[in-house]
């Protein structure tokens, strides 16, 4: 019988992971309670996003003002960016190694927590559309009506949370890629990333006649439910095995 | 049988060396002191042990494991410092509650009962404690643990001292309820001397020596007295191939007096006889004699002022 047999207590990877995910849910509650706050803000930004359409006769004028709710998607996405950024920075990485972690329990605990918050943002800022709504409807003047009123079909809703939580995901994914490889590799390596991310996926860059941003349209030009979840998917798989991968031999700085 | 085993072991920054082919053993279920100056690469090596930091070269067993990222050693680790940090949201109640459910022998008694003889506040935050509470509430943290490996880097930084002797008896009653492997590092020797076990003491990276605080009570001895009742002394007991390999430390303490730290084991009489001869015999303390091993120069501080 080994030493280690004698005066060790088992350690079970799956139980430190479930232990981890927990006191890192409780502790990091405050970044939940902002993004609800992103959110209520965001119903406000909201009503500023209608867009006007109107036509006319001597008679009659139709004026359709439509609201878009991407503005709550468009704030959820920040915030995961920025709270899967956190998770690898410095000041998280201290928390979660001054109780017993390693590598492997750190990054799975930490995937588990980004798919959580990615559901939980993905089905409120799906469900913001009720309050948007109402508030709407509040705000109608006279001759004025919300067209469908106040009902929404639970299909559209249910079918719009699954798309926001794999956005959600998939950007939450690149972000915990990126700051992985500045914690492991190299800072200045994760900020050049950064700012290619940016360029090739949102298309700030020409050069000639060629758009070298269209990385996003992979995903956005997909037409198919069933082929964007598997690109998401595929893509989120890569993202985490690369970042345990590369995360391995790097040291706790604590 | 030893728990700790470092064999050759270096870690390098670059091109600094903080442990050079340093190796050791720490027996299990004892209590050993980590000494050194600052920069000897104590806490360099507590990372090594807790599986923070990767060795650059050699060996480095713990439990017949290798320490770096692996769970199981975690698991059964606790390794105190001032850079443990907690969650901004929980308050040091929560804190404690959270924190028992990674430790399997984790004593919520001891934890609560330490706690509130502190007299820590249950609903402050972590990151308001003052320096000397933060390091007490980690040090309750630490003791109510109860891990097989318990690792504290300057455990008492910022505590008064009432509260340094209260921590270092309920370490030393928990740990004689509990046996465990303790490794406290410190500057505070001559308070930890009577909890310790065991002396390992770093000097830039290497070790000086490692041994019993018992048997290094009586490593050496100091003489006080006459200049030349002293230097006759050197010359007549001192054994080696040169006299001065036994002598620590040469101190000139007042005109024509001389205070001198030898080797117990490179004299050649009992000190009994050596009293006779109206010099002054002292004992040296712990924290002393560390100094004197690990100082560059003989003199100390005094070479420095030494002109012409």
């Amino acid at each position: 019988m080994s030493l280690s047999e004698v005066r060790l207590a088992p350690v079970s990877l799956q139980q430190i992971i479930a232990k981890q995910y927990l006191y890192k849910l409780k502790g990091h509650s405050g970044l939940v309670f902002i993004l609800v706050v992103i959110q209520m803000l965001s119903i406000l930004f909201s009503l500023g996003t209608r867009s006007s359409m109107s036509s006319s006769n001597e008679f009659l004028q139709v004026i359709v003002n439509s609201y878009s709710g991407e503005i709550f998607l468009i704030f959820s996405f920040i915030w995961m960016v920025v709270v899967a950024s956190f998770l690898v920075s410095q000041p998280y990485q201290s928390i979660e190694f001054s109780v017993v972690n390693n590598r492997v329990t750190s990054h799975l605990s930490n995937i588990l927590l980004i798919f959580t918050y990615a559901a939980f943002a993905g089905i409120t800022s799906t469900l913001m559309a009720i309050p948007q709504r109402v508030l709407i409807l509040m705000t109608l003047e006279e001759s004025e009506f919300l067209f469908g009123g106040l009902q929404i079909v639970p299909g559209d809703l249910l079918l719009g949370s699954l798309v926001a939580f794999l956005y959600l995901l998939l950007f939450g994914a690149t972000a915990y890629f990126i700051q992985t490889i500045s914690l492991s590799l190299s800072k200045k390596l994760g900020i050049i990333l950064w700012i290619t991310l940016f360029a090739f996926g949102f298309g700030f860059i020409r050069i000639f006649a060629f758009q070298i941003g269209n990385l996003l349209n992979f995903y956005f030009r997909e037409s198919s439910l069933g082929l964007f979840v598997g690109k998401v998917i595929g893509s989120i798989i890569l993202l985490f095995g690369l970042s345990i991968l590369i995360s391995q031999r790097t040291e706790v700085k604590r | 049988m030893s728990e700790i085993e470092g064999l050759h072991l270096t870690k390098a920054y670059g091109e600094l060396h903080a442990i050079q082919d340093l190796s050791f053993s720490i027996e299990a279920n004892t209590i050993t002191g980590l000494i050194g100056r600052n920069g000897a690469g104590k806490t360099t090596l507590l990372k090594m042990i807790a599986g923070h930091l990767r060795p650059t070269r050699g060996e480095l067993k713990v439990f017949d494991q290798r320490p770096f990222d692996n769970l199981v050693i975690a698991g059964n680790t606790i390794f105190v410092n001032d850079s443990m940090t907690f969650p901004e949201s929980f308050t040091l109640q929560n804190i404690l509650k959270e924190v028992a459910t990674f430790y399997p022998n984790w004593n919520q008694s001891i934890a609560q009962g330490l706690f509130d003889y502190f007299q820590l506040n249950p609903h402050q935050c972590h990151s308001n404690l003052s320096k000397g509470s933060k390091s007490t509430f980690q040090a309750v943290i630490g003791i109510a643990s109860r891990c097989p490996l318990t690792l504290m880097d300057e455990p008492t930084t910022g505590m008064d001292s009432a509260v340094r002797k209260d921590f270092y008896r309920a370490l030393l009653k928990d740990y004689i309820e509990y046996p465990r492997t303790v490794i406290l590092s410190s500057h505070l020797l001559g308070e930890l001397e009577d909890i310790l076990e065991d002396i390992l003491l770093l000097d830039q990276g290497t070790k000086k020596l490692q041994m019993s605080t018992l048997d290094m009570k009586q490593y050496a001895l100091g003489f006080r007295g006459n200049a030349q009742a002293i230097e006759a002394l050197l010359r007549g007991h001192l054994r080696g191939d040169t006299p001065e390999e036994g002598i620590l430390r040469r101190e000139e303490f007042a005109k024509g007096s001389l205070y001198v730290v030898v080797k117990a084991e490179n004299l050649a009489v009992g000190y009994e006889r050596i009293r006779r001869q109206d010099v002054e015999v002292m004992p040296i303390a712990l924290d002393d004699l560390c100094n004197y091993l690990t100082a560059k120069t003989k003199g100390g501080i005094d070479d420095v002022f030494k002109r012409g």
